[in-house]
């Protein structure tokens, strides 16, 4: 057997995972195996007579309250519902989207949830959740998907952001949208969000060179 | 966490990854040759991400250099994510496809540059469906493969130089090409009653 074992010309790169707190950027520790059961399933075909393409494998996808999921890109009625439910997160919205929490325990592939997310209010310990955007940008060869959400801390003490997590929302089989963690992170070094100052967060999928 | 530096970025490997595998087999089955190589992902890849988080503005080129928009990829009875397994028989359009031409990828290719047609005539390869593979986790790595089989019943021999995924994008019956990856010369060559088995693999690790 003739085999020639690896190519050489130099790749031009992957997908990366990037995350930018206080102005500054981190690479990510996620994804989770969430996404990889989703992704796999938006890359394949349930069928070629109906057009619609599989549900994420339950045992591989859990949602945030470690239920087995058969999540997929959902398509109905005209709207194309996607990993977002055919909208983003609105502020006071902390069920999905990007979240934040206080508890830094490491991070393990089947992570389904934040182990103590930071809940949305302005009592002692919470956060006001914003609006949730995406947008693209970036020059070739570094093009990227940006999600980005800003956290107000609306009360009189400090709090420490140990955690964060990007929950998607799709349409689940049998279910309808349920909450689904993709991406876990963890902090490190800690942020400290002053009384009443703001945490914007931004996560970038990027094409890397 | 690790900072984003000029120094992770010359060090660090990509988040999500892409490798593939070329393997040759003659009309006995036996594997004859083989290659590997790894990460040609393209920014329309990255598009397609923002499409599924709804991003409802964002275009990209499909491979006949026309911008699509990244949401339009779900009417009704067309596919409703970024398909490109498990179906394909016979086209193109659709799964991991073969090319003649090793020209250096960049990040916005948008398609293969020289397309090896499916068939039984002269430099055609005949596609069989593609299908996907896994999720397979073994902390701290999770991947699926993609996986297509091509055959050579042309009577001659095709040399393969370049490889990549397209997806299909239902909004408007379009296609788009998520990856691109190149085979240094001398390629491999697919002689007449051969077949080769081609393997992408997507991997992520914590």
């Amino acid at each position: 057997m003739k085999n020639i074992p690896f190519e050489s010309p130099k790749p031009i790169g992957g997908l990366d995972f990037i995350i930018k707190i206080k102005g500054k950027e981190y690479y990510m520790e996620s994804p989770l195996e969430n996404y990889m059961a989703m992704l796999k399933a938006a890359m394949t075909y349930a069928s070629p007579y109906t057009g619609v393409c599989e549900y994420a494998e339950s045992a591989k996808c859990k949602n945030t309250s470690n239920v087995a999921r058969s999540a997929c890109s959902y398509y109905n009625g005209g709207t194309n519902y996607n990993w977002a439910n055919a909208s983003m997160p609105a502020a006071g919205t902390s069920t999905w989207g990007i979240q934040i929490g206080s508890n830094d325990t490491a991070v393990v592939i089947t992570d389904y949830h934040l182990n103590t997310q930071i809940a949305h209010g302005s009592g002692a310990g919470q956060m006001l959740y914003g609006a949730q955007t995406i947008t693209t940008g970036g020059v070739s060869p570094n093009k990227y998907a940006k999600i980005m959400r800003t956290f107000t801390n609306n009360t009189a003490n400090p709090i420490d952001v140990k955690e964060c997590g990007l929950v998607a929302y799709p349409y689940c089989s049998g279910i309808g949208p349920d909450y689904i963690m993709i991406t876990r992170d963890v902090i490190s070094p800690t942020i400290t969000v002053a009384a009443a100052d703001t945490l914007p967060i931004e996560i970038y999928l990027q094409t890397t060179s | 966490m690790i900072p984003v530096n000029e120094e992770t970025k010359k060090t660090r490997k990509p988040c999500l990854q892409v490798a593939w595998n070329v393997q040759v087999y003659d009309k006995d089955d036996k594997l004859i040759k083989e290659k590997s190589g790894q990460n040609s992902l393209l920014v329309a890849f990255a598009t397609k991400m923002a499409g599924l988080f709804y991003d409802t503005t964002s275009t990209y080129k499909d491979i006949t250099n026309t911008n699509r928009n990244a949401i339009q990829m779900s009417p009704q009875g067309q596919p409703n994510g970024i398909p490109c397994a498990g179906y394909g028989y016979g086209l193109t359009t659709l799964g991991i496809v073969l090319g003649t031409n090793n020209t250096a990828v960049t990040a916005d290719d948008y398609k293969l540059n020289t397309i090896v047609a499916n068939g039984t005539g002269g430099g055609q390869l005949l596609y069989l469906a593609g299908a996907s593979i896994g999720v397979t986790t073994a902390a701290p790595v999770s991947s699926f493969v993609i996986d297509r089989i091509m055959i050579n019943h042309s009577a001659g021999t095709i040399t393969i130089k370049e490889l990549g995924i397209y997806c299909l994008e239902g909004g408007a019956a379009a296609t788009i090409c998520l990856c691109r990856d190149i085979i240094a010369d001398p390629g491999v060559d697919i002689d007449d009653g051969e077949y080769m088995y081609v393997r992408y693999t997507i991997s992520v690790t914590t």
